[in-house]
């Protein structure tokens, strides 16, 4: 028999409920830990990996993340946790949105001494990764475009 | 019998695959709320509140983070003019910007405080990593 479009697991109903959903069929306050991984030199990031909070602590020079190909939902998030350049790229030019180019090719933490701390997260809508910069008031983002 | 680490979850698998999951083993297209705690003094933050957004109200609070353990994250937001502190479990086991060995963040300048806030969570690495969300382009975080 097909799942139910709303349903977030198989679990037969508990009282008129799915288990650990509420009316929305929402998982509802929802306890979770990330799943986190390190990388100290450039990285091809893969789909079966999404929701991954990526760090490139340790890294001595450049980390440069390639996103897989698109599929809508793909997320990541990768964090400066080094001096060295960061920088997230598309699997394929002209596909990132991002600092006010809606065709751009990557997102970078590139300035000296405005790296570390600086987090970058992707969200992908099926055509375009999203691209979003945490960072502190005097950080720089470079876009390439 | 443990759960294999490919799994989220500990259901029976089903012609391969596990109930809720797709070929990546990812729960897919996932919908959830969030835990929203209300805070307006000092607290001391538990493992088991991972994925909570904490909001600071009416007073300064400095949140200080459990002990550290990977994937462990949390959102921290000011709503009014009151100080906004999230302190790591030991000194030197927090990233921000610009500093590896940081002991706190915070944002503690008048008229600089609402909507400011920090996204935290603990890497692979043991280390807690410090996502700023400033609430003006301008909002001064300090960090020590």
């Amino acid at each position: 028999m097909p799942i139910p479009a709303k349903r977030q697991t198989n679990s037969p109903p508990h009282m008129g409920k799915m288990p650990a959903l509420n009316d929305d069929y929402q998982i509802d306050q929802m306890a979770f830990k990330v799943n986190t991984a390190t990388k100290t030199a450039d990285y091809t990031v893969l789909a079966s990996e999404s929701g991954t909070f990526f760090s490139t602590r340790g890294a001595t020079g450049t980390v440069n993340f390639t996103l897989p190909a698109m599929a809508s939902g793909l997320n990541y998030l990768f964090y400066a946790a080094a001096a060295g350049a960061m920088t997230v790229t598309s699997g394929t030019v002209d596909k990132m949105i991002a600092d006010n180019d809606v065709a751009a090719d990557s997102l970078a933490f590139s300035t000296g001494s405005e790296i570390m701390g600086g987090a970058i997260q992707v969200v992908c809508d099926g055509s375009k990764w999203m691209a979003m910069a945490y960072c502190e008031e005097s950080q720089t983002t470079v876009v390439a475009t | 019998m443990p759960s294999p680490s490919t799994r989220q979850t500990q259901m029976d698998t089903f012609m391969g695959k596990t109930a809720g999951l797709d070929s990546n083993k990812i729960i897919d297209d996932i919908a959830y709320t969030m835990r929203v705690e209300a805070k307006a003094d000092d607290y001391t933050v538990l493992a088991s509140e991972s994925g909570t957004v904490f909001v600071q109200t009416t007073a300064d609070c400095d949140f200080t983070l459990p002990t550290r353990e990977a994937g462990l994250i949390y959102w921290f937001i000011g709503s009014s003019n009151h100080e906004l502190r999230v302190t790591s479990d030991v000194t030197q086991k927090m990233t921000a910007f610009n500093d590896a060995a940081a002991a706190y963040v915070e944002f503690t300048t008048t008229g600089e405080q609402i909507g400011s806030g920090f996204m935290v969570y603990c890497d692979d690495g043991l280390f807690w990593n410090v996502c700023t969300m400033p609430g003006l382009v301008a909002s001064t975080m300090g960090i020590a």
